[in-house]
């Protein structure tokens, strides 16, 4: 069963675009990751699921129900985390999570806050207004995950929790998941939607420009290959190597630190690291790389945000 | 629509403090005032001369007449009341003013309005807990005015004061109809602060105008200040049902419309 359904859904702020024509289904009990640069029209899209705006044409179903104005029936049904959290600073955490509950009509629900106020690392006792920005995230994850929501719309969720704590955010996530619900994640930060997602959408300008599994999206099949070579020095035009890959670049030695799969410059004679996106067959570029001398190597498949970039960069050339 | 009790406990709790404040302002304004009764009554005479040195329409725009140093009674329905009727206007515009455009300014409108709770059910219970707060100030300021001169002399129209203090509560309503016309209308509090305040502060600008003379009369019917007559009030023992037909009316239509402008918004945080 389809728990969200975008049917050329557009929305405009007078004649500013908020998002144009969007399509896309996600499935129940999936976590689907909903990816754009800042701007692309993310969060106008989850507004218009919290029917906190309204869509100037087409038309949106949740859990196969038509949405058509203010439905609260259906928001019950849905767990919120907005990408920047507010709450009356007049208030304690528990006391905001209790006001939540209550609205909500959770009865009793001082075990489950306690359950994951500890998890989360939280002091309810302070007030709001004390919280850091990290803090008011994880009462706003509470707070979304108290009433048991079937679906869950995450808004840029890890945006101000430490590693520690997004690490805790997704197991809790995911254990959500195993027990039936389904995600929603919009995020720009792309690892997290490579590594939790299983369907993606990418977003920019407000159209959707790649929908499909996280294992379908084009170019995950390409390769990196990064090589250092035992010849010092920038070796493209030398050996021809834009034959093999015509965006191949050579990134010098005090850059190269930040090479994916290939140790820093240290016992490497100073040497830089070329870098070839293999898209076609990787064993022709191997064989043409391992022609000359090489002292390291590393071959890794492009990160999502790479692939992004790549499929971003191919659209806006095609719309020029 | 139905009002959803635990979101009208959370505005009270919210508002606690605020309501502290403009019931001690107004109660202790009030008691201070009723407190000069007696001397106001003693320097009856004085003072009336004093009143023919000043311009009719200044002492119209203040609800000073002869009939305000006759008598206990009669002071109250002057000066006095008129602060108990703008203190209270203010306040109802104010809280009416703040309540979406203060949920759209502080951005909890974002963890508000995506509770399962409709649009109409949070703007009517938030009025609801406006109106409780409205009539615990106007009452309590009320009955501090009453307390203070009801303490230090024996009324003779006891009923007529109550009714010239209680008149205060419709002129508040109006003031808190046009603060809910607009709240749906500005982003920010402040905005909509400021223009409740204006509405008020005009309103009783028209009034004064309207002493002015026969020519300016007309600007009167534009203030909810001239719904009520307080020392007519005084003296004939009853509200006119007019006065409070249109009050009422201003605060119901501002209301609703506000109410309906906010089911059609697009909540842009």
């Amino acid at each position: 069963m389809s728990v969200i359904q975008l049917n050329q859904l557009t929305k405009y702020y007078g004649a500013v675009k908020g998002v144009e024509n969007l399509n896309l289904t996600v499935e129940q009990g999936e976590i689907f990751g909903f990816i754009g640069p800042n701007g692309a029209g993310k969060s106008t899209t989850i507004r218009m699921l919290m029917q906190l705006i309204f869509p100037t044409a087409g038309s949106f179903s949740i859990f196969g129900t038509k949405i058509t104005g203010d439905m609260p029936e259906i928001r019950r049904r849905i767990g919120f985390l907005p990408c920047e959290v507010n709450y009356y600073y007049g208030l304690s955490g528990r006391q905001m999570l209790e006001y939540s509950a209550a609205v909500h009509g959770v009865r009793n629900p001082g075990k489950m806050i306690e359950s994951y106020a500890e998890r989360l690392d939280l002091n309810l006792e302070k007030s709001v207004k004390s919280y850091s920005q990290g803090n008011r995230k994880k009462l706003a994850i509470i707070q979304s995950l108290l009433h048991d929501p079937e679906l869950l719309i995450l808004d840029e969720p890890t945006s101000g929790l430490d590693p520690l704590m997004q690490t805790r955010f997704f197991e809790i996530v995911k254990e959500k998941n195993n027990q039936g619900m389904t995600v929603f994640l919009s995020s720009h930060v792309l690892s997290e939607v490579e590594k939790h997602c299983d369907r993606v959408g990418f977003i920019r300008d407000g159209g959707l420009i790649h929908l499909s599994d996280i294992g379908d999206v084009p170019g995950r099949e390409s390769v990196f290959i990064e090589v250092r070579f035992s010849e010092e020095g920038n070796l493209i035009e030398k050996y021809g190597f834009k034959s093999i890959d015509p965006q191949v670049i050579y990134e010098k030695p005090d850059e190269a630190h930040g090479a994916h799969g290939i140790n820093g410059t240290n016992g490497t004679n100073g040497n830089g690291v070329h870098i070839f996106h293999a898209r076609g067959s990787l064993h022709n570029v191997l064989h043409k790389i391992s022609e000359h001398p090489i002292s390291d190597i590393s071959v890794r498949k492009p990160t999502l945000e790479e692939v992004f970039m790549d499929l971003y960069e191919k659209k806006k050339e095609v719309a020029q | 629509m139905k009002l959803k009790w635990s979101i009208l406990r959370h505005e009270l709790y919210l508002n606690r403090k605020t309501l502290l404040v403009w019931v001690l302002v107004m109660a202790g304004l009030m008691a201070i005032f009723a407190g000069f009764a007696g001397m106001v009554i003693e320097s009856s005479e004085d003072l009336l001369v004093v009143l023919k040195a000043y311009p009719k329409a200044l002492l119209d725009a203040f609800n000073f007449s002869t009939m305000s140093f006759a008598s206990p009674e009669g002071w109250i329905a002057s000066e006095p009341y008129l602060f108990l009727a703008l203190l209270s206007a203010c306040f109802a515009a104010v809280m009416a003013g703040s309540t979406v455009s203060r949920e759209i300014d502080k951005k909890t409108g974002e963890f508000l309005f995506a509770l399962p709770v409709t649009r109409r059910s949070i703007y009517y219970t938030k009025a609801l807990s406006h109106l409780i707060m409205l009539t615990v100030v106007v009452i309590l300021g009320a009955a501090a005015a009453y307390g203070v001169v009801a303490a230090g002399f024996e009324l003779t129209n006891a009923g007529g004061l109550l009714l010239v203090l209680l008149s205060a509560y419709p002129v508040s309503l109006a003031a808190g109809g046009v603060g809910y016309l607009v709240t749906s209308l500005v982003d920010s509090e402040k905005n909509a602060m400021f223009i409740g305040i204006g509405f008020v502060l005009v309103s009783l600008f028209l009034k004064t105008m309207a002493a002015f003379g026969k020519s300016l009369e007309w600007l009167g019917n534009f203030s909810i200040f001239e719904a009520f007559d307080s020392n007519a009030i005084l003296a004939s023992g009853s509200l006119p049902v007019l006065g409070i037909v249109i009050l009422v009316a201003i605060y119901v239509v501002g209301l609703i419309v506000g109410g309906e402008i906010l089911v059609r918004k697009n909540l842009t945080m």
